[in-house]
Order: C-alpha cells, then structure tokens, then sequence
C-alpha cells in the first residue's frame, strides 16, 4: 500500500443529506481533491434503505486507503444506522478494512464537545476491531447554530473551521493522527456562565418555530393522553 | 411501578429470567419487548417531535407501543450485547426514537445544557453483554448509559456480564444494581 493515502471514502452517518455532517465532508473533500487525493462521499442511509447495494463496498474497500465518518451524535452516541453499518462491514469485509486508515469527525447540537467522546471512541473501537489504523476523531459542539450551511456561507466561523480542517485533512494524508490542535481550533468555547442564556435564545427559537407551523402544546404528556 | 425492559439481544438469555423473578417479587408490572420481534424504524431527524407534533415520533411502527411503556414505567432496562462500546442496532434506534420522552426545551443543571423529561424521574439500568472481554468497550459502554441516566436526569446503573457468566452470578449483580431505588 502507498504510504500517502490517496482515495478517501468519507461516509456521511446522517439521514439528513443536506446537513451539518454533510456539509463538513463536503469540505473535507474538497480539501483532499486540493491536496491531489480522490474522495467521494457516500450516505450510510442509503445502504440501510438498500439504494446503494451494500455488496458493493467490497470493491470500494478494497481500493481506497482512508476512510472518513461524518455523523451527528444521537442520544450521546452514534445514529443507529451507523452503528448497523459498522457491525455490518466488520461482519462482511474485514479483510478489506485491515491496515486503511480511519479518521471520524462528529457534531452535536450542544456547546460541550466532551459529549461526542462516547461516539468517538466507539469509532475507534470499531478501527481497533478491524485492524484498521486510527488517525483520530474530531467533535464540533454547536453543529446545530451551522445546520448545514456550506462552509463559504459562514464568514470567519467557516474559514476557521475550513483552515482546521486543511490541517487535519495534511495530517490525514500523511497517514499521521489529527494533530491535537485542530480540536482546539474548532472547539466552541463559551463559559458555563453563559448556558443560561443560550437556552433562553434555543427554547425561543423552538417557540418561534412551533407558532410559525400553529403548534401552541409543546410541553405535556402526550403519551398517556 | 412499571418497568420496561428492552432486550437487543438475539438468543434466551437468563437475564429475563432473573429480572422476572426480581421484579414480581417487588410486585412491579413488566413491560418486556424483544426488540429484534419488532418493527423499529431509526430515526430520521425530521424534528416533527419537537415542534410539529410534540411529544409525538409521527412514523408508523411497534415503538408506539414501546416509547408508551417507557413513558409509564418508572425502570428502564436496556439489555444489549455491547458493539464498539455502545449498544446494539435493535436498541440504538429504540434510544434515538426516544427523544420524545423530552421536551423541546434547554434548562441548566450541574453546568449541563439539559432537556426537561415529560414523565417523571426514570431509574436506568444498563446492562451489557459480552462474548470476549474488551476493558475498553466495557469502559465506554458505562460512560454512555452514565451519559443517558445524566441527559434523562434518572438515577443509573451498568453492569457487564460475560455471557458465560452463571443465573446465580447473574442474580447478584442485578440485586446489587437495583439496590435501594426499587
């Protein structure tokens, strides 16, 4: 195997296709095609619902040298259909995994990026079970303030993340882990103090959108009505 | 008091058994769903729960009948082999369809940004299935129910048991687990 990887398969975990996930391995795509790679982006949700045939990542697999994970953090861990889709290449093409590189970036909607580590490490476990090398993972907290939006559409936010990236995506292609700074990069930084009022600012955006499709009962116990 | 145990694993396994003769001795109804006998849809982030029809996941499948008995019990019982040190397929789509069990809202406590629960104060027990021992997976797996018990504001506990393990060891880490809160 070449020792600069050179066809990156970036799998996006959300079931949204036009999602914040989506919109960092866009640019991690990007990225890689500027540094001379090939990359292509694939949507696990299409495996599970059988659009793209699953039978065909044994090729895929056996061609590329890294692959990337994309994917925002559902109830402090991976979205199921990743975790389906993780099971289902170890069960079914771990020689194909053995010796590629991994690399998994994860997103949640809240400011603490120590909540992806769950998440994170699972995508490590799984490197680990296929013998596959881990060049680490990334957390970004408050991917839900992004909501999808390409990285050109967001000023200094999106160059700061688009040049954290470029440095994740060097060290990616050298085969290296993510040097730690990246993380610091991208990491949201606001005081705890200041929780308070950015839940204020989130339940009236949760109001404003109820009232806007003329939903007035967002709180009771629907379930035993 | 209710309990709803969701079991993700795939064969019999004792741990039904041992929970069966535990509960009903407390004289707690059980709800018990084999999750792989059901239909389960993942989510698809669609939001219609938070804002649309709050409360409410609007596809059409068997997690009516369970986020239902959630929502009645005060135990949850997750039963899962552990896979990368997290849970099961079956049970993560259970997990993330459960997000109506919340309300839309943010509150802060202890420095979390965290979701007011809809019914009350929930016990979680967690418990973990292994084939091969992995001190990783098993250390990751308690971060995550830790992590769940924390998000639903529930009191909570983890056990990993070596599927060779025997009933009577069984037994005793379930007793030890449900202790005093039941």
């Amino acid at each position: 195997m070449s020792s600069k990887p050179q066809k990156i398969i970036l799998f996006v975990g959300s079931p949204r296709k036009k999602g914040t996930s989506f919109s960092f391995a866009r640019t991690f795509k990007k990225l890689f095609e500027y540094r001379g790679a090939t990359s292509d982006i694939e949507f696990i949700i299409d495996y599970y619902d059988g659009k793209a045939a699953f039978s065909g990542l044994k090729t895929v697999l056996a061609d590329i040298d890294a692959i990337g994970l994309f994917m925002p953090m559902y109830v402090d861990s991976l979205p199921a259909p990743v975790v389906w889709f993780l099971k289902k290449v170890t069960l079914d093409f771990q020689s194909e995994l053995r010796g590629k590189s991994l690399f998994a970036v994860s997103q949640c909607g809240f400011p603490d990026v120590t909540l992806l580590q769950p998440s994170l490490e699972s995508c490590r476990l799984f490197a680990q079970a296929n013998t596959m090398k881990w060049l680490g993972g990334l957390g970004y907290g408050g991917g839900a303030i992004i909501d999808g939006a390409l990285m050109e559409d967001l000023g200094k936010k999106g160059e700061n993340l688009t040049a954290s990236f470029r440095m994740a995506v060097e060290d990616i292609t050298e085969r290296k882990s993510i040097r730690p700074e990246v993380q610091k990069r991208i990491t949201v930084r606001i005081p705890k103090i200041a929780y308070w009022p950015l839940a204020a600012f989130l339940n009236h955006r949760t109001r404003q959108a109820a009232k806007k499709v003329g939903v007035t009962k967002i709180k009771g116990k629907v379930l035993l009505e | 008091m209710k309990a709803a145990i969701l079991d993700a694993t795939e064969n019999e396994n004792p741990i039904k058994t041992v929970l069966d003769k535990k509960l009903s001795a407390k004289g707690i109804e059980i709800s018990y769903f084999k999750l792989n006998n059901l239909n389960l849809l993942p989510c698809r982030s669609c939001g219609s729960c938070g804002n649309r029809t709050p409360g409410k996941c609007v596809q059409k499948d068997d997690m009516s009948l369970v986020i239902k008995s959630m929502a009645e019990s005060y135990l949850l019982v997750y039963i899962s082999t552990i896979i990368f040190g997290g849970y099961a397929f079956q049970l993560k789509k259970v997990i993330d369809r459960s997000m109506p069990l919340g309300e839309p809202f943010y509150f802060v406590r202890d420095g979390h940004l965290l979701h007011p629960m809809r019914y009350g104060r929930k016990l979680l027990l967690g418990i973990g299935l292994f084939k091969d021992s992995n001190p990783e997976e098993e250390d990751n797996f308690r971060v995550l129910v830790a992590r769940n018990g924390m998000n639903m504001q529930a009191s909570h506990q983890t056990i990993v048991i070596h599927l060779a393990d025997n009933g009577m060891l069984i037994e005793n880490e379930i007793s030890k687990a449900l202790g005093s809160e039941i």
